[in-house]
């Protein structure tokens, strides 16, 4: 069963992919050829994903696609979040999954579209553009609630 | 007269006698040496223990086997229960036993049959690393291993399998699976 965001951070990464390349000297681990890479009810397909290690633990894994796909099940039964953009780094410590290039996020009625876009996992908080420059344009969308 | 005639007789007989003696003690060696089936094994040697030094003076490697057979014709080294330890300055060693191995003559293929279990301990710089899979082909001087059988990857708590797999066993380690690759990773 899907599980709520708060578990979501918990659980085991698990991956699956065409191929994969360890390389100890760069820490890494890349995956590549339909990548599928799921976290409780987080779910990533990409063309390619890099796992970088620190002292063995995978602290950020780089998602990249065209483009890379990603949707989160806020609670049983509530509409996913679904998100894409050209690269995904996903933060497992710090619960932080940064979206970047043609990015955007629906969540509910409202979409969100910028080059850079922070999705909180536990919280599902989202955070469009770049204070520090204005290249970072964002777009809100929000559709209006359907006549009853 | 008869007795003249037969003491001629008896003297022939013997002659005869000897020489077919000397015939039987000339038979040449070549006619006398046994036919040996073909791949037959020359010498073998059980609780076998290869130390092999570097230049450096400083263990390379070291290989043990419950039992070690050589064969003559084609000079492949068949082992039971080969046990081999790769040492280098850096990281602790590679170690790899496997249920059956087979060196060829120049030394330079090493067929690991059946299951294979690959390990080194983690060290100052290094995360332990166990591999679990079947028939690999190993190059010992290059410390490059292959197979195209399932293969496991396991860097504890994270875990990797796939199909196929290519392995340099030497810093940095570099290892590529090749097919349904599963990978799992904890990450509290």
């Amino acid at each position: 069963a899907a599980h709520a965001l708060a578990t979501d951070a918990e659980q085991p990464i698990t991956i699956d992919s065409n191929t994969a390349t360890y390389d100890d000297k760069a820490a890494v681990s890349i995956y590549t050829g339909d990548v599928v890479s799921v976290q409780g009810s987080i779910k990533v397909n990409s063309d390619k994903l890099v796992v970088h290690f620190v002292d063995g633990d995978a602290e950020k894994l780089v998602f990249t696609g065209n483009p890379a796909r990603f949707k989160q099940t806020p609670s049983p039964g509530k509409e996913d979040i679904i998100g894409d953009a050209l690269i995904g780094e996903y933060y497992p410590k710090k619960n932080l999954l940064i979206l970047k290039n043609n990015a955007t996020v629906k969540q509910g009625n409202g979409t969100y579209a910028s080059d850079y876009i922070e999705y909180d996992i536990n919280t599902s908080l989202v955070k469009a553009g770049d204070k520090s420059t204005d290249s970072k344009r964002v777009r809100v969308t929000l559709q209006p609630k359907a006549k009853k | 007269m008869r007795l003249r005639h037969l003491r001629v007789h008896l003297y022939l007989g013997v002659l005869a006698l000897l020489s077919w003696g000397l015939v039987e003690l000339t038979i040449t060696e070549e006619e006398g040496r046994l036919i040996v089936p073909p791949h037959s094994p020359d010498y073998f040697s059980t609780g076998y223990r290869k130390w092999e030094m570097g230049d450096d003076g400083l263990l390379k490697n070291k290989l043990t086997a419950e039992r070690m057979t050589h064969y003559s014709d084609d000079g492949t080294t068949h082992l039971d229960k080969p046990l081999m330890f790769f040492h280098n300055a850096a990281t602790p060693p590679w170690v790899v036993n496997a249920e059956a191995g087979i060196l060829s003559a120049d030394g330079k293929d090493l067929r690991l049959n059946g299951k294979v279990h690959v390990e080194r301990t983690g060290g100052k710089s290094t995360k332990p690393l166990i591999i679990n899979t079947t028939n690999v082909r190993v190059k010992p001087e290059t410390h490059y291993a292959e197979t195209d059988e399932w293969a496991e990857l396991i860097s504890p708590p994270n875990r990797t399998t796939g199909v196929g797999m290519k392995l340099v066993f030497e810093q940095p380690v570099h290892l590529q699976l090749l097919s349904k690759v599963q990978g799992k990773y904890e990450t509290k």
